[in-house]
């Protein structure tokens, strides 16, 4: 009966994928989201956005394509009023591609290190980037010593700004709310990777324990060592780290092989996706689903408008309840 | 007479569709199982204060509705061989409710979980072992009873394992991990460099209860964010399935796409690590 029953769920994943077939190439005549510039109730203020290559694809076409996603996300951003991006690739790509993708999207640009108060400390030019900052303690008795939470963080100016703003040599503390009308607030790029996640989390404990280890070991110091939510917070979404985004696009950039692919996170951190709403689309255009395309090369297929205007209409209509 | 009569011919009728539709959910469930099947399932029960109002039915039936499904749908898992179920039932933000409601759920979960201890119920007819996982202290003393019942009367099962997750929050969760693994390697004096992601993992309340990675994560009534539900568990390699049913509503054909999903990702996992293998391509 084994081989009936096989048989059957053969059947019954062919019916399956002609229904999703149809519902993917419906899903052509959707209604249009609205336009960037359309006024929503709720922006998301922190986007993260998930970019997802294929095994098969080759290196430097997928590096191409998560870079121009990431230069599409980042205008477009700036236009809706989005302050803070996110972008997660697993490999790490994008992070080593961190300064490539700094100079192609402001020029000059001044790298800041943003803390979660929104107010900004700008420093003078002083390149490089740099993924393993120096840790500063997050309360008297922990220092966050070697802590490598393997998030790089760019600030960009708005470059319309750039040109007309006069240079300034000196530091200085800038509060958010004193931006004038000619000013567009700048735009902060968190660059992510496997490392950000759950090996992050491996190197705070790693931490505790180095500075536990410093005391006398008893059973009395075992219990009273404790770590509470607020300090784990403050480290992973504090300086070295990065803050709860509200939105999260995940985006494959490689033809799909099926016209319905559930949503997965693909390692990215877990701490910060709390509240996060998620969004994504299963491939529309089945021209461009792997089994029926001729060619061999594999195409890639950089973050769209249209998806990205769908995910800020969704996020308009979510609603936050927060337990209650 | 024939109002008897045809009172008689409705009855065997709707005996007759009843029959036909366990015949067919039997089918449908034995067709699904002769293709890979997932281990653990997490559901995020969500919806039943909107279908209670839609129905217009009291708050309280709603959650009690609620339960209901949650026996369904552990019933459908158990039919599938699926090796572990989570559910979210309460979450620590929760407690922010109404007084009104949080007592209400306090004696629908004592109520249920009494239930459960009983000879015939579900834990005992189908050898599901019960973990409650979460704060339970902060649960008032006669619901902390009934768990210490519950999970007693079925620890010695081991054929499902259902993870009840009250009062709960995945960010309490991993900070108590990391505690917990902190704690372990002094007393182990162990180095530091030797403390990694398998150690806190190994201590989170799912690991704890010898729960399997989660494979799918189902959340009903349409809202697609976790809630602070298994954020560790459900970063890497589970689907995430959003649906727009009310959980009270949710059945086997909500879940035949999502394990039809499942099967496909399977599937092609396998035949995409032989088409590597083959071509030598390049891999990233």
């Amino acid at each position: 009966m084994s081989w009936l029953a096989y048989s059957c769920l053969l059947v019954l994943h062919f019916l399956y994928s002609i229904f999703t077939f149809i519902r993917a190439f419906l899903d052509n005549f959707r209604d249009i989201p609205h336009p960037l510039s359309h006024p929503r109730s709720q922006i998301p203020s922190h986007l993260a956005l998930v970019l997802v290559p294929d095994d098969d694809t080759d290196h430097e076409t997928a590096e191409d394509c998560l870079i121009e996603s990431v230069e599409r996300a980042a205008e477009w951003a700036r236009k809706v009023g989005i302050r803070r991006l996110t972008v997660y690739d697993r490999l790490g790509m994008l992070s080593r591609s961190a300064q490539h993708i700094r100079n192609k999207l402001s020029i000059p640009a001044k790298t800041v290190v943003p803390d979660s108060s929104e107010s900004e400390l700008e420093y003078p030019l002083t390149p490089p980037l740099s993924d393993e900052a120096d840790s500063r303690p997050v309360s008297p008795e922990y220092e966050a010593r070697d802590v490598n939470l393997a998030v790089t963080t760019v600030c960009l100016p708005d470059p319309q700004r750039l040109k007309t703003a006069p240079k300034k040599s000196s530091v200085k503390r800038r509060n958010q709310k004193k931006i004038t009308s000619e000013q567009s607030p700048p735009l902060t790029l968190h660059f992510l990777s496997r490392g950000s996640s759950k090996p992050a989390l491996a190197s705070i404990a790693r931490s505790h324990l180095r500075t536990q280890s410093r005391y006398p070991t008893t059973s009395q110091s075992l219990d009273n060592f404790h770590l509470s939510q607020q300090e784990l917070n403050s480290t992973l979404e504090g300086e070295q780290g990065f803050p709860s985004p509200d939105l999260l696009i995940v985006h494959r950039i490689s033809p799909a092989k099926h016209n319905q692919i559930p949503l997965e996170l693909h390692g990215f951190p877990p701490w910060q996706i709390r509240l996060t709403e998620f969004h994504h689309e299963p491939p529309t255009s089945p021209w461009n689903w792997s089994w029926l395309r001729t060619s061999s090369d594999p195409i890639c297929t950089p973050l769209d408008e249209v998806e990205f205007r769908r995910a800020l209409d969704e996020y308009n209509r979510a609603e936050m309840r927060l337990g209650k | 007479m024939s109002f008897t009569f045809i009172e008689r011919v409705q009855k065997f009728a709707r005996w007759v569709v009843e029959r036909v539709y366990f015949i067919a959910e039997d089918a449908a469930l034995a067709v699904l199982a002769a293709g890979p099947i997932p281990k653990h399932i997490a559901f995020v029960m969500d919806g039943n204060r909107r279908y209670a109002r839609q129905q217009h039915k009291a708050i309280q039936q709603g959650h009690a509705d609620g339960y209901v499904a949650l026996e369904r749908m552990i019933e459908i898992c158990v039919k599938l061989n699926i090796r572990c179920v989570s559910a979210y039932a309460f979450a620590i933000e929760n407690f922010k409710r109404s007084k009104e409601e949080v007592d209400a759920l306090m004696d629908l979960a004592e109520a249920k979980l009494l239930d459960l201890c009983e000879k015939g119920s579900i834990l005992d007819k189908h050898g599901v072992r019960l973990h409650v996982l979460g704060r339970r202290g902060l649960f008032p003393q006669r619901v902390q009873v009934a768990i210490r019942k519950a999970e007693e009367m079925s620890r010695h099962n081991d054929r499902v394992i259902l993870n009840l997750c009250m009062p709960y929050g995945a960010r309490d969760e991993i900070t108590t991990a990391i505690e917990s693994t902190v704690r372990e390697a002094l007393r182990e004096r162990r180095e530091p460099r030797t403390i990694s992601e398998a150690d806190i993992e190994s201590h989170l309340l799912t690991s704890v209860g010898r729960s399997p990675p989660l494979d799918i994560l189902i959340r009903t009534s349409g809202v697609k964010r976790l809630s602070d539900f298994l954020l560790w568990q459900c970063c890497e390699n589970t689907q995430l399935q959003f649906t727009s049913t009310y959980w009270p509503n949710f059945g086997l054909w909500d879940f035949v796409p999502i394990i039809l999903d499942y099967q496909r990702k399977v599937w092609s996992s396998s035949s995409a690590h032989k088409r590597v293998f083959r071509k030598g391509n390049k891999r990233l």
